[in-house]
Parts: structure tokens; C-alpha cells; sequence
């Protein structure tokens, strides 16, 4: 998935969210804001399974 | 022969940044991520921290002609944000979320030899390989 993802959304961590940003680049905070937001949802759900709520 | 030993440097440096910052600690990552349970904030501001001093530095690399040491500056093209951008992230944050690793910090800790990291960076790459299968440059 993280292989897979950083060459279909062109970056990673360091390429959209530092480097990508650092240059005001749109697509960077885009790819940043779903990569984190997709991040904390999937943390959410795994939670869910494991605390067996 | 001095680009090879500036580009040492500057990958050493970014090594030891993301080691000090805790981005190699994947239960450290999945606290951050963990915003509805118990979430550790702290690497907000490795990001923060990181962004500021290369925003910082990129206002003032781009009123030179060329950098110091390459010929030219290597900039990705400029282009809109698509479909393919947002999957591609989106799967990339599941597989953050699910491993606590990302590309770079994956990168560092093979360095530990320790098998759950080689077998994430194995898969990392095989994750590369099958897309550069599907969508060819």
C-alpha cells in the first residue's frame, strides 16, 4: 500500500508533505490533508476492531 | 564528485533528523494518527518544523540563477491536482496508518536489519514494481 500509494499519488511524508508544501505546492497540500486524514480514519477503524467495541 | 558528497551529507543529516523527531518509531507515527483515542501531537511539529525552515529556504533558493552545486535545479512539474493523486494518497494513508511507516523513515530503520521493517521495505518496493507495471512511464 505505502509503495503502491507514494508512486500513484507522486510523493510521500518528506516529498508532498515537506518538500511539496515547502514550495506552496497545491497538489502537495491536497495529497498531505489525504494521506493524514485517510491515516487518522484508518487508525479509527482499526480501533474499533481491536478494542472490540 | 561534490554533488555525490553533498547529496551524503544532506541524506545523512535528513536520517538522523527523522531518528531524533521519532518518525522512525511506527507506534509514535500511530499516535499521531490516533486523533479520536490517544493522540500524541508531538510530530505536528517535526512537519511544522520541517516546512518552516525549507519554505524559508526554498523563498531564497528561488532568487537564485542556479544552485550551488548541481548545473540545474530538478523542480516536478507543475500540474493539477487528479484522481490519481488522491487515490494514491488515500492508499498511502491507509498503509501509514496500518504499518507506522512511511517511505523515508522505512528507508532509515533497514538500517536495524530488523525483520518487520525489511519485510515492509521488501513490500514497499514490491507496492512500487506492480505500479510502475500497471501505469508505464
Amino acid at each position: 500500500l505505502v509503495g503502491f500509494g507514494t508512486r500513484l499519488g507522486g510523493g510521500c511524508t518528506s516529498g508532498h508533505g515537506v518538500c511539496g508544501i515547502s514550495r506552496f505546492s497545491l497538489r502537495s497540500l491536497v495529497a498531505t490533508v489525504t494521506f493524514i486524514g485517510v491515516g487518522m480514519l484508518a487508525v479509527f477503524i482499526l480501533s474499533l476492531f481491536v478494542h472490540g467495541r | 564528485m561534490r554533488e555525490i558528497f553533498v547529496a551524503l551529507f544532506c541524506g545523512f543529516l535528513f536520517g538522523v533528523g527523522l531518528l531524533l523527531s521519532g518518525m522512525t518509531l511506527p507506534q509514535k507515527v500511530i499516535g499521531f494518527l490516533d486523533v479520536f483515542g490517544a493522540w500524541d501531537p508531538t510530530l505536528v511539529f517535526v512537519m511544522v518544523g520541517a516546512i518552516g525552515v525549507n519554505g524559508l529556504a526554498y523563498v531564497f533558493i528561488r532568487r537564485r540563477q542556479g544552485p550551488v552545486v548541481a548545473s540545474t535545479f530538478h523542480l516536478p512539474p507543475k500540474r493539477p491536482v487528479d484522481g490519481k493523486l488522491l487515490c494514491g494518497a488515500a492508499l498511502f494513508g491507509v498503509g501509514w496508518a496500518l504499518a507506522g511507516y512511511c517511505p523515508g523513515p522505512a528507508l532509515v530503520s533497514l538500517a536495524s536489519l530488523q525483520g518487520d521493517v525489511t519485510v515492509f521495505v521488501i513490500f514497499m518496493a514490491a507496492g512500487i514494481w506492480v505500479h510502475n507495471r500497471l501505469f508505464p512511464i
